[in-house]
């Protein structure tokens, strides 16, 4: 949190330096599940290219609301746009996967237990069918663990959130009362519990208040020394959030413009509550008379991030790209154009460093 | 007491409208919002019984609904959605909703606010909060789709706090979660804490921001009505201590304690944020910026302060232009009114006065009680559809007067603007009853205009044909009784007379008799026509005269007065089967009683002459159309419609006026006014016995008449006395005679109506030549445009067709005896 403060800091100050020297800021925003990623992108990359980057963690639905206004270079968002809100941009958005993330479930009891969950025992907690951390059906789950008699409390989302997305989407799949009720959202109206904004607020109030379940970007949680859950994937296993069980999920083959959900992923060892984020640019960059160089620019950024960058996933708790969706990836970048014309990026040929 | 009175007719209207929804049920939103409303309760489906379930709201409007039974229909879901419902007309009503400028614009509210709420902050019992900056970097807890949430979000904002929202899903799980210090502070409606806030360890702080008043809400201009009954029970309400608005007052209140604090805050509001705000002592900067918020605030109150004033300004005004707007409407001179469905809502003086009804015996009625005819009221409802109404303009109907009569009337109309779900109209009334019968009139004349020029036409050639009738039958007559054919020969003369008389009378009533006025006195005329009219009316009829001695002379055709007087005879004869009395009376008009201005008569110096009869009478609608031609009430064959048709031409040709009074069973009057004149009666009264013997001369006659049957009688009755007679057929004849005989011609008697040259012009011409030049015109056709021409002045002499060989005799010897300067027709 006072990271990312000081960053916006750092940012709007560097802006201002920039803004008189005529240097280039590109301007996103978007999500918080991959944030903790893309600052140590945003470093990463000034330092080495001296291009700076500012990034607001606003959430998924604002970051494509930014994103769809023109108002960022790019918009962040872990969950796709629909093909419906591909129809009404106001023009062709290409998606550009950046790496794989996981939402953990994650708790606050006594001794930080590992437990387990079934993708039923979640939907009935967070529809507050479960009340209690004593019940029957999660000590069935954890034989092993003796779980106290203590009142659940959910903390969620309140804000539209591309982690909302993958955890309905994931609880939707697996729950039939749940996609009934529930289904799958950026928003949802949730029957129980609490809500705050960002990852970072899930995280801070899970750690306040005991007895409390809720669901984080894997990174984050983690960093807030909270215990991430397995959680039965649908080859039967429990699995937990790791770098391996998140990259399982993500060895598919990814379709042209790279939207697919990998939640629920049948592979053997699959976290399933896994995700591709995407950083979304409009096709065309000369709109609104953007410079050429600006255009340029940012298809560096692009280009570094699914290549060089993804060194840095691992070390941030994320998972690479898979080798078919980088070069998937990367063959998404090159549609960049400039003017209709393709933007010409030495970077960008298909040469490329082992993650 | 009449306040009283007026409440009561208010409830009365109240009650009216509302009945219109008796069977409908009111779709009320209505949300969890403790202890305002509460959707637990709909399970009692709004019964009476469960008055005071479902929240303040909810029972508030349950007593209403039981006073004007109304039926509710609760639609529970949150604010939001009950609001968007609103908006879309899915339901009617929402309870507890709170007012503002910019919501006013969407729906329409109360008058009256039921209870004004705000926010309050909480916080843990072992955290006091004093002010506003302290939030900053605090959890704040917030109700999901609480008003407060977005109100604390802007003022955070504003104030540059950073803290964070925690949304809990209803105001007990937030004390809850406050109580257990997950969060720092939260936001509660004061109502609920007031209610609720012992149960919980927490602790409310100095801090409310965001007063509301929750009045019941409703689509724009759907549910007026219902407001309007709201309004008028909460205000009856609010003025009884002990009514059950202060009962559910007192139960969301708690003690009354709390309520004088809550009342004593209520206006405190804006004060107690600023002391608290105040007494933070932070940095310098923060307290600028407190105290332009502090002054914006109170400029704010101010604001608010004046928007009331104005806008009760704006009532008063209202108001008042909507009593001017009304008092025009009343005294307008056409009837309007406003129709909702088909029932008349409201109507102005104008049809009050028109229909002779009382405006409790009319409003709330069905307009079928004004408009009998079907037809007629299905075109003047369908005015009120807008679709049709375009298409369709005016519509003439008859309205029924209370007294069962029906007035003639144009209703126009138009869809009223109103959002009612029966078709509304407003209409106006034009009672067209003078105008129908002006049109009446205009047609009547025009159709005695055109029957005028065909019996003038007529009578014309009728004449020349009995001129010549009448003149042979009478040379034959000369010829004594020794004539065998003596006998049929006074028949055919008889015959021809009569003949000539309804030619005469034709004429008469279409004015185109020409007058042979001069001055005489009409008690004169009357006793020497009293024996004739004697034997007309019969002896079961007592006939009197009553003349005034002192009579003013008229100027008048002494044969059209007999006419006048023979046919009023007739009238009253007709009039009086098994006989009665027949008074007829002259007088002196001037001085007494008035003269219809219309006619433009002197009254000084009018005449009357009354004829009174004891007969049946006659109702008024038949009394204004007697003077009609072809008008009668005999039997078909028994009249000819033209007696009384033929009084009136006379009486208007001389210039006077004729009226009528009656009584059915009574008997009835006919005046006549004559205009009188000075000048003394000549002493030579009208000759009632006629000198049968023809006069005779020697002179020299020129006759012009293009009608040779009658030329060739004039010729011979005018030889037969001794004159030279020069016969022309027509103008051209006529002026190389003159040339010829220019020195003999001592008379041109001509013919009027002629082809190529009219008998006048011919005069015109041959006079020119010879000044002094006699002349007698005969016509048998006479046209006022005859008359005014300057040739045939008054008096000129003149002959109407047909005339016996005495009158042509008689007329040329009057005509060569005359002075060679042209003579006035008075002297005679």
């Amino acid at each position: 949190m006072a990271r990312a403060d000081l960053l916006a800091t750092a940012a709007l100050i560097s802006l201002q330096i920039a803004a008189s020297n005529g240097e280039i800021i590109l301007k996103g925003a978007g999500g918080t599940f991959p944030l903790p990623l893309y600052e140590r992108w945003i470093g990463e990359y000034h330092i080495e290219s001296g291009v700076r980057v500012a990034y607001d963690p606003i959430g998924s639905g604002g970051g494509v609301r930014e994103f769809l206004n023109k108002r960022v270079d790019f918009g962040a968002t872990d969950s796709y746009l629909s093909n419906i809100e591909l129809v009404n941009a106001p023009g062709e958005v290409i998606h550009v996967p950046t790496c794989v993330g996981a939402v953990a479930v994650t708790y606050h009891l006594p001794g930080k237990p590992g437990l387990r969950f079934t993708a039923q025992a979640l939907s009935d907690i967070f529809l507050g069918k479960i009340h209690n951390w004593s019940e029957s059906q999660l000590a069935k789950l954890n034989p092993d663990v003796h779980l106290p008699d203590l009142e659940i409390t959910v903390i969620h989302r309140s804000d539209a959130s591309g982690t909302t997305y993958i955890f309905s989407d994931f609880l939707a799949q697996v729950s039939e009362e749940w996609n009934q009720r529930i289904g799958r959202a950026r928003s949802i109206r949730w029957p129980v519990g609490l809500g705050v904004d960002g990852n970072g607020n899930v995280s801070r109030l899970l750690r306040k208040i005991p007895g409390s379940i809720g669901y984080a970007e894997f990174t984050t949680a983690h960093r807030s020394d909270l215990p991430a859950a397995s959680i039965r994937n649908a080859n039967g296993s429990f699995v937990s959030p790791d770098t391996e069980s998140i990259s399982a999920a993500a060895d598919v083959e990814l379709p042209a413009d790279a939207r697919l959900m990998i939640t629920n992923s049948p592979a053997e060892d699959a976290y399933p509550i896994s995700s591709f984020t995407y950083l979304l640019v409009y096709r065309e960059q000369g709109y609104d008379g953007r410079p050429r160089v600006r255009a340029e620019s940012l298809a560096k950024f692009l280009g570094w991030a699914v290549s060089h960058g993804q060194e840095f996933t691992t070390e941030m708790m994320y998972a690479p790209l898979p080798d078919a969706a980088r070069m998937r990836a990367l063959q998404i970048i090159r549609k960049l154009r400039y003017e209709g014309k393709p933007l010409s990026i030495p970077a960008l040929a298909p040469q490329r460093r082992a993650p | 007491m009449r306040r009283r009175s007026l409440v009561l007719f208010f409830c009365a209207t109240i009650a009216q409208g509302s009945s219109l929804w008796a069977e409908e049920p009111i779709r009320v939103g209505v949300f969890d919002f403790d202890p305002l409303c509460s959707i637990e309760a709909q399970a009692g489906a709004f019964t009476e019984r469960a008055i005071a379930d479902g929240g303040f709201y909810v029972s508030l409007l349950k007593y209403v609904a039981s006073e004007e039974s109304w039926t509710l229909e609760p639609v529970p879901g949150t604010l939001q959605e009950s609001l968007y419902r609103l908006e879309r007309g899915d339901i009617d009503l929402l309870v507890a909703v709170s007012y503002s400028q910019e919501w006013s614009e969407k729906f329409d509210f109360t008058q009256e606010t039921l209870v004004s709420t705000w926010a309050q902050i909480y916080s843990s019992r072992d955290r006091g909060i004093q002010s506003f900056l302290e939030l900053n970097h605090m959890d704040i807890g917030v109700v999901r789709d609480d008003p407060y949430y977005l109100e604390l979000q802007n003022l955070v904002r504003r104030f540059s706090i950073q803290a964070e929202f925690v949304e809990f899903k209803n105001y007990q799980d937030l004390l809850e979660g406050l109580e257990k210090n997950w969060i720092d502070a939260g936001v509660v409606d004061r109502l609920y804490g007031l209610r609720h806030e012992d149960a919980f360890s927490v602790r409310a702080t100095p801090l409310i921001f965001s007063p509301v008043e929750l009045r019941y809400a409703a689509g724009k201009n759907r549910q007026k009505q219902t407001l309007a009954a709201l309004d008028y029970h909460v205000q009856l309400l609010k003025k009884e201590p002990y009514s059950v608005y202060y009962d559910l007052l007192s139960q969301i209140l708690g003690s009354p304690r709390n309520r004088r604090i809550a009342t004593y805050l209520k206006w405190g509001l804006g004060s107690a944020l600023l002391l608290t705000m105040a007494s933070g002592g932070l940095s310098l900067f923060l307290r600028r910026r407190i105290s332009a918020h502090t002054s914006e605030l109170s400029r704010k109150n101010v604001a608010l302060e004046n928007e009331i004033q104005r806008r009760s300004q704006a009532e008063g005004e209202l108001n008042k232009s909507l009593a001017q707007l009304d008092s025009i409407f009343q005294v307008a001179p056409v009837g309007l009114g406003v129709l909702s469905g088909t029932r008349m809502t409201w109507l102005n003086r104008g049809i009050f006065d028109l229909l002779g009804y009382q405006p409790s015996e009319l409003l709330g009625g069905e307009l079928e009680m004004i408009i009998p005819d079907p037809e007629d009221l299905a075109m003047v409802l369908a005015l009120g559809t807008p679709s049709k109404a375009a298409q369709r303009g005016p519509v003439e109907t008859r309205l029924r007067h209370k007294a069962g009569k029906s007035i003639q009337v144009l209703i126009s109309g138009t869809p009223s603007d109103s959002q009612e779900q029966d078709a509304a109209l407003t209409f106006s009334v034009l009672d067209i009853s003078d105008r129908k019968r002006l049109e009446r009139r205009l047609l009547q004349s025009q159709k005695m205009e055109a029957l005028g020029q065909l019996a003038g036409g007529v009578a014309h050639d009728f004449n020349n044909l009995l001129t010549g009738i009448l003149g042979y039958a009478d040379l034959a007559l000369m010829d004594g009784e020794r004539c065998p054919h003596h006998p049929s020969l006074i028949e055919i003369r008889s015959l021809g007379r009569r003949a000539a008389v309804l030619t005469r009378q034709l004429l008469t009533f279409s004015r185109r008799q020409t007058l042979e006025r001069r001055t005489l006195n009409l008690n004169d005329l009357i006793r020497d026509t009293m024996r004739i009219l004697q034997r007309t009316i019969g002896e079961d009829i007592d006939l009197k005269f009553i003349p005034d001695p002192e009579l003013l002379n008229v100027r008048a055709d002494p044969g059209q007065m007999e006419q006048v007087l023979m046919n009023l005879a007739v009238n009253a004869r007709d009039a009086m089967p098994s006989g009665g009395h027949l008074t007829i009376e002259t007088e002196n008009w001037g001085g007494k009683g008035q003269t219809p201005s219309e006619i433009g008569l002197d009254a000084a110096n009018c005449i009357a002459l009354l004829v009174t009869d004891t007969g049946c009478g006659m109702s008024n609608e038949i009394a204004e159309r007697i003077f009609e031609p072809f008008f009668t009430t005999k039997a078909l064959g028994a009249g000819t419609g033209l007696g009384l048709a033929t009084v009136h031409g006379i009486v208007k040709q001389h210039g006077g006026y004729i009226g009528v009074y009656s009584e059915v069973g009574q008997g009835t009057t006919f005046r006549i006014l004559l205009p009188g004149v000075a000048d003394p009666a000549p002493a030579a009264r009208y000759p009632d016995a006629e000198d049968e013997s023809l006069p005779t001369g020697s002179e020299t006659i020129l006759l012009v008449e293009d009608e040779s049957a009658v030329r060739e009688l004039i010729q011979r009755v005018l030889a037969n006395q001794g004159f030279k007679v020069l016969a022309a057929e027509g103008p051209e004849e006529a002026k190389s005679q003159f040339r010829r005989h220019r020195q003999e011609i001592d008379l041109v008697v001509t013919d009027m109506v002629m082809p190529r040259q009219s008998g006048a012009e011919l005069y015109a011409e041959l006079s020119a030549t010879r000044r002094g030049l006699k002349v007698l015109f005969m016509s048998g056709y006479s046209d006022r445009a005859i008359l005014e021409t300057r040739v045939l002045r008054p008096g000129m002499p003149f002959l109407q067709k047909p005339f016996r060989p005495l009158d042509l005799a008689r007329k040329v010897r009057q005509v060569l005896d005359r002075s060679p300067s042209k003579g006035d027709a008075s002297g005679e």
